[in-house]
């Protein structure tokens, strides 16, 4: 060891960094130098003195108060530990609380499918609903149409509202209204026949059997009073005989027509 | 430290009887306070538990325990920065010992002389030469406590103890 790394050492060695080795070398090169000595004899006092590696030692207070707070540690950790485990066992079958845990779990689950369902079955319902809203949206404006075409003044537009009829599911009291006054008013035979064969399929309604036996009078159309004929034979109206009777006396009533009230009435008679 | 950290919590006492002196050590110097150096140790063991899942120090235990010390200290006395004023000529004397009375006095005066130097340096200077006191702490380990590296650590205890003679002679004038 030279001075220069003497001289870089000597903080190293007071402090006790150097190895081993090291320090050999230089307590060697201190033996050597001696002039040397005493700086460094100052330094190593000052540093021992400063930060003495001698100091007082600890109370007895300061290991009870450690081990007081290391047992208490445990105990709680312990204490978690074991609550972790039972609430785990709980939940195992062989205890009952797992069982009814189980149990319980299994009505939740039913209720969470229920309750899926029932959403499901509302949402069905609610598309059903609006899809009923529309169709009744439809069905009026149907109606409506059926009310425009019957009022106009074209046979065939009188004709093309009857036949509209035909495709509403239910028709209104104001439909059924304007099928009457076609049928006994509209002065076309084709659009008469037509009110005729389309109030047919109403026939459950008793209005429109009374209304269809009030017709017979009112037809002077031959082909109108048979078809209105037979449709009584098929109903088996009775109470439309009268109607027929009267019928029978008018002087201008057509052949045929007579025939097919006379033989409707032996009929429903 | 290892079984600590998987739940041996007693292992804990094995680790605090091997080093209570060196960190009461490390309190005491640094604050020339007993009572307050042993509620300082006990808050150190406190953390080493509270923290011990965040172990995962692949060096000495040593070196991440001297961390948390130094963290401690600074958490005690960050509030009413008090660790520049402490008087550490309260430090007892302990090279007093077969000395004759002269020689106690002489070296009394010299003891509370560079007790008074020690307060004249930084906080850091004081720990890196406190720290440098232990055997187990090199340079590596001394700057992994302080957050630097090796050739810092060194270079911080090298100015240290120049400062720490400075100051010294400059008061024995």
């Amino acid at each position: 060891m030279n001075v220069q790394e003497f001289k870089e050492s000597v903080f190293d060695y007071v402090l006790g960094k150097l190895s081993p080795d090291k320090t050999e070398q230089f307590e060697i090169f201190l033996r050597n130098n001696q002039k040397f000595q005493s700086e460094v004899d100052q330094l190593k006092a000052i540093y021992q003195v400063a930060v003495p590696a001698d100091i007082p030692i600890p109370t007895i207070d300061m290991d009870d108060k450690f081990h007081e707070f290391l047992e208490e540690e445990i105990q709680s950790n312990v204490s978690r530990n074991a609550f972790l485990v039972d609430f785990g066992k709980l939940f195992s079958w062989d205890h009952f609380f797992g069982k009814f845990s189980f149990a319980t779990m299994m009505l939740l689950i039913g209720v969470a499918v229920g309750y899926f369902l029932i959403n499901n079955n509302n949402s069905i319902h609610d598309q059903l609903v609006e899809l009923q809203k529309e169709s009744d949206e439809v069905e009026e404006v149907r109606s409506q149409l059926v009310m425009a075409l019957i009022n106009q003044p074209s046979a065939n537009k009188r004709l093309q509202g009857i036949n509209e009829v035909e495709k509403l599911d239910q028709v209104t009291e104001t439909v059924i209204s304007a099928l009457f006054k076609t049928l006994n008013n509209d002065q076309n035979t084709n659009v008469r026949l037509a009110a005729v064969g389309s109030l047919s399929k109403y026939t459950q309604n008793p209005k429109v059997r009374e209304g269809l036996v009030n017709s017979l009078v009112q037809q002077d159309s031959p082909m109108v009073q048979i078809a209105l004929a037979e449709l009584m034979v098929a109903l088996q109206e009775r109470s439309s005989v009268e109607s027929m009777q009267q019928m029978l006396q008018k002087p201008d009533l057509n052949t045929l027509a007579k025939e097919k009230l006379e033989q409707s009435i032996n009929i429903l008679l | 430290m290892n079984r600590v950290k998987a739940g041996e919590l007693e292992k804990l006492g094995l680790l605090y009887e091997r080093y209570k002196k060196r960190l009461f050590g490390f309190f005491y110097q640094m604050n020339a306070n007993a009572d307050l150096s042993e509620d300082l140790v006990q808050n150190v063991f406190v953390r080493v538990l509270k923290y011990r899942h965040s172990f995962i120090y692949e060096g000495q235990f040593i070196t991440w325990l001297f961390k948390i010390a130094r963290n401690v200290n600074y958490d005690h006395f960050r509030k009413s920065d008090r660790l520049q004023q402490v008087d550490l000529s309260r430090a007892k004397d302990v090279q007093q010992d077969a000395k004759t009375a002269e020689e106690h006095i002489t070296t009394m005066e010299y003891n509370d002389l560079l007790q008074k130097a020690m307060t004249q340096l930084s906080i850091e200077q004081r720990e890196v030469l406190i720290l440098s006191k232990f055997k187990e702490l090199k340079y590596k380990e001394i700057g992994e406590v302080m957050n630097c590296s090796e050739a810092n650590a060194r270079i911080k205890a090298h100015r240290a103890l120049s400062a720490l003679r400075t100051i010294f002679l400059e008061m024995d004038k």
